[in-house]
């Protein structure tokens, strides 16, 4: 065995590139798979976190709604009703000016002595705060203080509700508060603002302090990580109880317990970012399969050597799979080592605050397992089919059934896509992505040759009647397509690569578009939320605005249990283009999108039941629309429902700040918050975001990966053939021809690949996007309006 | 005419020709002969064009092979000289006919005639029925008759063959030196071949002989033959 060992060292060490490039394109393979895997953990992570910012420990949340009697709201009025079944912190969102130039901020104004019972604040500075600072004293994210230059103990000047105020920056914390907001103010300071204009208010002094949510932590739970029903049953109960009171009448109350989380489109881009991170993985393992496989067949040579010394069999493969261990050993420890920084930027760039940073042990584990387990099987195969290789590999080996099998496995799992409930469609995905990747592996390298051999035979026809090939180099070009094994190796390579990457681009794109167009649902660039009537008569009259609208906009719940958004308005104007119903339903009467119908299996003319802010509506379906959001549109105040939202669009002459100081100070006393439509949305599918962000980068290092391993594999195979392209030189072939010549094949088996790859994604995506129907993605957002989008 | 004065070739520092000078006139039959390693192959893969000398030069027509630009040197393989390598040097890729047709094809001289002449020439040497077949599939003496048949396809001046007939059994080999024979005296075509075989070299104008790298001595056959006779 010494011997063998002695061999294989002095190969490494007379070729060192070879190895080299092998174990950088397995670096990559570990890389990519770990990458993608670990994405997945940093998602959820990262849901789970930012559910904690938003809610803390709160499983209730209690909003003013439109037609509220009264606009205040008090925690104190809360805890006085629950007593000891719960905990109660109140907040209320406002616009802050500050600055010279009047850049306006987000605030969150709240009791500093409550608002640590539901969210677990840590700062990494602060100074002292007594009962007589509290109300002037502020706390800023680490990331504003850092954009301002301040520091604890610094004097901050701002404008809220049109009044002009100076604060003390009491404390800096790392994260912002309340997931979103950069300024925590005690909201006795707003009181003060806010009383210096009604006797009534000034009347009330420090007992006065006004919220717009309540977060309510329900208390004597069981305490596990996950709810029981028992736990649930006490939310429930408490939800009721709250809902029904007086003090809270026209108030909107949420359980918001795993409310990110169970979000209809989180759950769909959930799992495209699953298709994606099994695209990844299957494409690191093709790309490490056809590697290794380059390596054992150039090492055959050498070995039927050896056996013709006398060497065993069982010696040189062992030898083989030692050499690959090495190789994989040295891939491995470097793609672990290269993942980290790479994930650390990812999570730096798309600003993943709550997710971890660092690959988990289980994910290295399981692919170095993948690409090992990969390695180590290439070798026995190779090792198992090495008398065959002998001879030239023929196609149309194997029978029928067997090479048929690809394309039944693809055509069954597209077949149970129509046959299962629209529901279940999303089990498909997986068997989709991996039957494809079967059909496109085994269906490929015959395809091209038996294109390659036609194609072979009409040149050859030509010639012989021309009497002289016109382009020698693409008429040897073709004829090698046909019966090189390594083009058909390559042609298989790109097109699994083109299909991996083509395949995520599209759900990448359809889920920008998804977005995209979900943001541009309304045609309005600001947002006052818990909005009177009052709120919508002073906003009306401002000079800042040019038009408003008066929307309701809800969370719906479906009797299946599905999410389902609920929305009104006084008039179409208020929608924009992706989603504008012929007329606002009027009555009983609903238009629903196409995509909610298809899963909620209603027609025009059935009824839906919705559980919409506490109350259980009927709704008859008069309009199903082909839009670009998932939603219902309903004739809310038929129903009871009061506006709880006016849409904005500032006036054209009239700046941000100017128009958020005047929206701020005519809503001021019916405690509205305005809001910029971007912040609206961040809040509200900011996580489907950093899916998307996964997606992007998913595609983004699996393309990399791509292009090495296709230009490894090009120059791996050209390495092999030296001795064989040298041959046409002797036979007179000049140095030029024979590179049109490789060009020609390169082209050609590249072209193929990328053909085979465009063809098999175009037959996989109507069944997954019918698979997507599952979560209830819209007909609208199609793939021509997302290419429309992204080349806009 | 094909002239090589004063040349001389080392590998690793071993000199395996030793300032060898000779001439070969248009139309000549010459054979080299001399054991193995005395320098035979280099000699030929010299005159070929496929190897640069360390010193001295190799003309062909009064034309330094080593001036040749890549364009002239690929002319010179495909139209004017026809080179059969001892280990055949077969494109795998292709099958028999491909490979025939390759030089032919390269230099743009496909032809109804040419082609006709290869099928003749394949009819004559039994190659015929091996048309399809990938050289990888062939026995070595069937390698060797594809590989001089692909030499003589486009009727080149010069034929420069290293062993031609090693692997080939006694009728098949006299078949090969019949062919040979016909196309030097009424194409007036140079044959150029290196053989161990006393019989193959009986055929040729002159014999070379080499002994480690430089030439023994060169004897005239025909006027031995004619002695001899």
């Amino acid at each position: 065995m010494r011997l063998f060992f002695k061999h294989l060292f002095r190969s490494i060490r007379r070729r060192p590139l070879q190895p080299l490039l092998l174990i950088l394109i397995l670096t990559l393979a570990v890389a990519t798979s770990l990458f993608s895997a670990s994405l997945k953990r940093a998602l959820d992570g990262e849901t789970s976190g930012a559910q904690t910012a938003r809610y803390g420990a709160a499983h209730i949340t209690v909003t003013l709604d439109g037609g509220a009697s009264s606009r205040f709201m008090f925690a104190l009025d809360a805890e006085a009703l629950l007593g000891a079944r719960a905990e109660v912190a109140g907040c209320m969102e406002l616009p802050i000016a500050y600055g010279t130039a009047g850049e306006a901020v987000f605030g969150i104004a709240t009791d500093f002595s409550e608002i640590g019972r539901i969210f677990d604040l840590s700062f990494s500075s602060y100074g002292s705060l007594t009962p007589s600072t509290v109300a002037d004293a502020v706390f800023l994210s680490a990331d504003f203080a850092q954009k301002n230059g301040l520091a604890v103990a610094d004097a901050f000047t701002a404008r809220v509700f049109g009044k002009e105020k100076t604060y003390t920056v009491a404390g800096i914390s790392p994260q912002p508060f309340i997931e979103d907001y950069d300024v925590m103010l005690d909201n006795s300071g707003i009181a003060s603002i806010l009383a210096a204009d009604s006797l009534i208010l000034s009347s009330m002094k420090d007992g006065f302090r006004p919220c717009s949510t309540l977060y309510i932590e329900v208390l004597g739970l069981s305490g596990a990580s996950a709810l029981t029903a028992a736990d649930e049953e006490k939310i429930s109960a408490v939800a009721a109880l709250l809902a029904a009171a007086p003090t809270f009448e026209g108030r909107t109350v949420s359980v918001v317990h795993g409310a990110v989380a169970n979000g209809n489109y989180n759950e769909g881009l959930s799992w495209v970012v699953t298709i994606a991170i099994v695209l990844a993985c299957l494409l690191s393992a093709a790309v490490a399969f056809s590697c290794l496989y380059i390596l054992s067949v150039e090492r055959s040579e050498e070995n039927r050597s050896f056996m013709l010394s006398g060497a065993r069999a069982s010696q040189l493969h062992l030898l083989q799979y030692a050499e690959v261990a090495l190789y994989l050993l040295f891939g491995s420890a470097l793609g672990i080592a290269l993942s980290s920084p790479v994930f650390r930027a990812f999570a730096r760039a798309f600003d993943l605050r709550y997710a971890p940073r660092e690959p988990a042990v289980s994910d290295i584990l399981l692919t170095v397992g993948l690409v090992a387990a990969v390695g180590f099987l290439t070798v026995t195969c190779f090792v198992l089919s090495e008398p065959m290789l002998k001879r030239p590999a023929r196609e149309g080996k194997g029978s029928l059934a067997l090479r048929l099998c690809p394309l039944l496995l693809a055509a069954l799992s597209a077949a149970a896509v129509y046959l299962l409930p629209v529901q279940l469609r999303y089990l498909c995905f997986v068997p989709l992505a991996l039957t494809f990747t079967l059909a496109v592996f085994a269906y490929t390298p015959p395809l091209f040759l038996r294109l390659m051999r036609a194609l072979d035979r009409r040149l050859s026809l030509r010639c012989e009647r021309k009497c002289g090939a016109a382009h020698p180099s693409l008429f040897y070009a073709v004829k090698n397509c046909g019966e090189v094994k390594m083009l058909r190796n390559t042609a298989r390579l790109t097109a699994l690569l083109g299909f991996v990457v083509a395949s995520a681009l599209l759900l990448v794109m359809s889920s920008v578009g998804h977005l995209h167009f979900s943001k541009n649902a309304f045609s309005a660039d600001h947002a006052v939320l818990g909005a009177t009537e009052n709120c919508y008569l002073g906003v009306r009259d401002a000079r800042s605005v040019e038009e408003c609208y008066r929307v309701y906009l809800q969370t719906a719940q479906t009797v299946k249990g599905r999410p389902l958004l609920v929305l009104g308005a006084d008039g179409t104007e208020a929608f924009a283009e992706g989603l504008r119903p012929d007329t606002v339903p009027k009555g009983k009467r609903a238009a629903i999108s196409s995509g909610d119908a298809r899963l909620a299996g209603v027609r025009v003319g059935d009824t839906l039941a919705l559980t919409v802010g506490g109350k259980t509506v009927e709704v008859e379906i008069a309009e199903i629309m082909d839009s670009t959001l998932n939603a219902v549109i309903i004739d809310n105040e038929y129903f009871g429902l009061h506006y709880n939202m006016i849409f904005v669009n500032r006036a054209a002459e009239a700046d941000e700040a100017a128009m958020l100081s005047e929206l701020s100070e005519r809503t001021k006393t019916e405690l509205a918050t305005v809001m910029r439509m971007q912040d609206f949305w961040h809040e509200r599918l900011g996580v489907l975001e950093v899916y998307l962000a996964a997606g992007l980068a998913i595609l983004g290092v699996v393309l990399f990966l791509s292009l090495v391993a296709t230009l490894d594999n090009l120059g791996q195979s050209y390495r092999m053939r030296r001795e064989a392209l040298s041959l046409y030189r002797l036979s007179g072939m000049s140095r030029g021809a024979l590179s049109r010549m490789k060009a020609y094949e390169i082209l050609l088996s590249l072209a193929f690949g990328l053909l085979i790859a465009l063809l098999a994604t175009a037959a996989l995506y109507p069944f997954v996007r019918a698979s997507l129907h599952a979560f209830g993605f819209e007909q609208g957002v199609g793939i021509r309006n997302c290419v429309r989008l992204i080349l806009s | 005419m094909i002239k090589a004065e004063r040349i001389e070739k080392s590998y690793n520092g071993e000199r395996v020709l030793k300032s060898v000078s000779l001439s070969i006139r248009d139309g000549e039959f010459v054979s080299v002969m001399g054991e193995s390693g005395s320098g035979k192959s280099t000699l030929l893969q010299l005159l070929g064009g496929f190897l640069s000398p360390d010193a001295g030069r190799v003309l062909w027509d009064g034309q330094d092979v080593a001036s040749f630009s890549e364009r002239a040197l690929a002319a010179l393989r495909c139209e004017r000289m026809g080179f059969v390598f001892q280990s055949y040097q077969l494109i795998p890729t292709l099958n028999v006919k491909d490979n025939l047709l390759l030089p032919t094809v390269l230099g743009g001289r496909l032809s109804e005639e040419t082609k006709k002449y290869v099928e003749m020439l394949c009819e004559e040497l039994e190659i015929t029925p091996l048309m399809k077949k990938l050289p990888e599939t062939l026995s070595g003496g069937q390698s060797q008759r594809v590989a001089i048949i692909r030499a003589l396809a486009y009727r080149p001046s010069t034929v420069i063959l290293d062993e031609p007939t090693g692997a080939l059994d006694s009728r098949m080999e006299g078949k090969v030196m019949a062919l040979l024979s016909r196309i030097n005296k009424r194409d007036k075509t140079t044959v150029i071949a290196v053989t161990h075989s006393e019989r193959v070299a009986a055929f040729a104008d002159r014999i070379v002989r080499i002994s480690d790298g430089e030439i023994l001595r060169e004897e005239n056959e025909k006027a031995n033959g004619a002695k001899g006779g």
